[in-house]
């Protein structure tokens, strides 16, 4: 594969890129730096790529590897949570309700782990649990189990956070 | 919560991330991986540094001829010790795989290597201190500025064996601090990375 094709293709799949980032990255810059990261790192595995799946399982688990492994700079940016909600605010021209329940959701997905927050993309992904459990190396058994867990432990967050309000 | 909405949502989300046109123009360097990796090379880098700068000492630090020939002979068996290390290093750095992480199995053979050198590196670092004391030794004993009489005394071990034990047991010790040091210096160098890469890896459990 060339470089436009793998570009190409990475641009019919930008999906996968931005939601592996907004939901591992708070902070704007932060997430830049990810997606930038995935795309190298994609590029570096292509590779190992034997069209055995399709590209955008593959594209899933490099993606989230990546994420995993990612080194954030929390350090210089105290105020993550501000600078996040001023720039949500600055380009929200889409539904409202929708806005109000993505907020709530990127809110709680923080209190995830970093193994959650892939299982439970996935999941909303529409991913299967044998796609999941291929994708980040568990038994679909362990996918079944940990999915209906961080499902409910969102909720619980979620709750606990419209209470608290 | 309904995830359907959630996905929606999601898919319809603003956003102001380009795919770039070429992939040379991504900077890359922001994984913990990564920072294993560099702090490695800067490793080798630094004990190459240490190592030109002990060969040189001569040059700046005249001895007299019978200290000069064995500090020439010790420093060549420290120099290959060393070189065999950095062969090591430079054959760990260069497998590390991090071009490869379609897989978390990935990321645990990337933690077992770095621990297991890690290990490795403690015990070669007893080992090399202890070696490298005898020509830091011959450096001092064998230099102009002492007399011929007590370099041929010490370099040549004409003092008794209690104080030759004590040596001994001096090197060692040295060799034993320098170990300890070395194990904080690691900790410092990769703990914090090697750390959060086995805490996601225990997520998975």
């Amino acid at each position: 594969m060339t470089e436009t094709e793998f570009l190409d293709k990475l641009e019919q799949h930008k999906g996968i890129l931005l939601k592996v980032s907004r939901i591992y990255c708070d902070h704007p810059e932060d997430r830049k730096d990810l997606f930038q990261e995935i795309i190298c790192q994609l590029w570096r595995s292509l590779k190992t790529f034997k069209h055995k799946s399709a590209f955008s399982t593959w594209m899933y688990r490099v993606a989230i590897n990546t994420a995993l492994v990612f080194h954030k700079n929390d350090k210089k940016r105290p105020d993550n949570q501000v600078l996040s909600d001023q720039d949500a605010r600055a380009k929200a021209p889409y539904d409202d309700k929708h806005e109000r329940q993505l907020k709530q959701f990127y809110g709680a997905v923080k209190y995830l782990n970093e193994v959650e927050k892939a299982l439970i993309l996935l999941y909303i992904e529409g991913l299967s649990g044998d796609e999941i459990a291929e994708t980040l190396g568990i038994s679909a058994n362990n996918v079944r189990v940990k999915t209906n867990r961080t499902k409910a432990k969102l909720q619980n967050i979620i709750e606990a956070q419209n209470n608290e309000l | 919560m309904n995830f359907d909405d959630i996905k929606k949502a999601m898919d319809d989300e603003p956003n102001d991330l380009n795919i770039p046109l070429s992939v040379k123009d991504i900077k890359s360097s922001h994984s913990a991986m990564k920072k294993i990796r560099k702090r490695l090379i800067i490793e080798i880098l630094m004990g190459l540094v240490f190592i030109i700068y002990l060969i040189f000492i001569p040059m700046v630090n005249k001895m007299h001829d019978s200290a000069q020939v064995l500090y020439n002979l010790t420093m060549f068996n420290v120099i290959v010790i060393y070189f065999a290390w950095l062969l090591a290093a430079i054959r760990l750095v260069k497998g590390l795989g991090i071009s490869d992480l379609t897989s978390r199995q990935a990321i645990e053979i990337f933690i077992i290597k770095i621990k297991a050198w890690i290990e490795i590196c403690l015990y070669f670092s007893f080992g090399f201190m202890a070696a490298i004391c005898v020509p830091v030794l011959i450096i001092n004993f064998g230099s102009v500025r002492l007399s011929r009489y007590y370099t041929d005394k010490y370099l040549y071990l004409n003092f008794p064996l209690s104080q030759i034990i004590l040596v001994l047991v001096g090197i060692l010790m040295f060799a034993f601090l320098c170990t300890l040091l070395n194990k904080y210096i690691y900790n410092k160098m990769y703990g914090k990375q090697l750390g959060s890469l086995e805490k996601i890896i225990s997520q998975f459990n």
